[in-house]
């Protein structure tokens, strides 16, 4: 079964946004210091995974803006070109909100999963083509592919919790 | 279902235009103004998680003055005399792909400039390439935006470095076709003339590979930096020189 949260009244908004803000601010502090402090690699896209789960609990305006927010955060603290981030998380976070979802707890993880991955990708790439850099084989492939899948099983089942928390 | 589709094309344009004005102007002042935001934030964070990871495990005690001198003494033993320096410690990571860069808890405030070169145990590491009040950006010599002059010895080739991603050898690009460079060679920066760049004769890195068939326009060789880059913990700022 399909759930959209997009509907007027459906959300409490300004619980929507404390979530949303809380969310991106905690998988960015998360992605950008706590990973690399525990001795994993900072490739791993928890912030664009978060965007994801955000679109898919709480719809595709929802998870646009949120995705918008998250890029342009990663994009303004980081060395990549400013906007790439925002359109990616932007584009990532409305398409989250159309992932069909059901009461399964596992349902839509491979979708989450290749959503993440693929925003992942093209930010990177995009990141790279504008910047005149080219793309390389490295570890930083293997990183965003399974870090992005455990990613999204770890988050994608709070799905519900987000949803509570806003009504 | 209009008001999404509105809302995201409205992101969309401003997305678009962000991009268009990064890539015609400079932006450094809000990157500087969003990096003041998120340095405290990722500097706690490393400090509260300090105890599950070699990166940061003594980050804990690192406010101490004390402390952060005596981590640093193996860096400046071999620091070249002459310079006032900053302690720095990396405090988070760029998540950029490929990109090589961090932050560390160190900036303006501790007399870092935009230039300055970025020394950890062995050579070095970096340079800043941007600085707030309380933390910098230092741009790996790994980065593949990062290009470093470097002189080869013995022969005292002149050349550029250039890095190709995080884990990789520095693409060393030697000017003389002719060069007569040897495995194991060490590459040294050239230096700069300012007084706040590069210093002359600092370890960049061992040579590991050579480009067999000499071009015209000069000689290519794969250069192991001498530093570590996965495992950056604190770092020595040389600031200005005295």
């Amino acid at each position: 079964m399909s759930v959209a949260i997009d509907r007027p009244g459906a959300a409490h908004r300004p619980r929507v946004i404390l979530l949303s803000s809380a969310v991106i601010v905690l998988a960015f502090v998360g992605q950008t210091a706590v990973l690399p402090a525990v001795g994993l690699s900072a490739t791993i896209p928890l912030l664009l995974t978060s965007v994801c789960v955000l679109g898919v609990a709480l719809g595709s305006r929802t998870g646009a803006v949120a995705g918008f927010a998250a890029g342009l955060l990663l994009d303004l603290t980081g060395s990549g070109v400013l906007g790439i981030g925002a359109l990616v998380g932007c584009v990532l976070g409305a398409s989250a909100g159309g992932i069909q979802v059901d009461r399964w707890r596992w349902s839509g993880l491979v979708r989450v999963w290749l959503y993440t991955l693929a925003a992942a990708m093209v930010m990177t790439g995009a990141n790279a083509f504008l910047q005149g850099l080219g793309l390389r084989a490295s570890g930083m492939w293997f990183w965003l592919a399974a870090g992005s899948a455990v990613c999204a099983a770890v988050l994608l089942p709070l799905r519900d919790w987000m949803r509570a928390v806003v009504r | 279902m209009i008001r999404t589709r509105n809302t995201v094309l409205l992101l969309v344009v401003a997305s678009l235009a962000l991009i268009l004005w990064d890539l015609r102007a400079s932006n450094t002042t809000v990157r500087v103004a969003a990096q003041e935001i998120a340095a405290p934030l990722q500097r706690t964070a490393t400090s509260v998680f300090a105890p599950f990871g070699s990166w940061a495990r003594d980050v804990a005690q690192f406010s101490d003055p004390a402390v952060r001198v005596q981590a640093v003494a193996p860096i400046a033993a071999n620091a070249p005399e002459g310079w006032a320096t900053a302690i720095g410690r990396v405090v988070a990571a760029d998540i950029a792909g490929d990109r090589a860069s961090v932050t560390i808890d160190a900036g303006s405030d501790d007399g870092i400039q935009v230039g300055n070169a970025v020394l950890t145990t062995g050579g070095l590491v970096g340079q800043v390439a941007q600085v707030s009040a309380d933390s910098a950006m230092v741009l790996l010599v790994t980065d593949p935006s990062s290009t470093v002059g470097i002189r080869v010895l013995p022969s005292k080739e002149m050349g550029v470095a250039t890095g190709s991603g995080i884990g990789q050898d520095l693409e060393v690009a030697v000017l003389n076709p002719a060069a007569e460079i040897e495995l194991a060679d060490q590459v040294v920066s050239l230096g700069s003339p300012q007084r706040n760049g590069i210093p002359a004769d600092l370890p960049v890195g061992v040579v590991q590979a050579l480009d067999t068939s000499p071009a015209a326009s000069g000689r290519n060789a794969g250069v192991r930096p001498v530093a570590g880059m996965t495992s950056l913990e604190t770092l020595l700022v040389l600031t200005e020189q005295s």
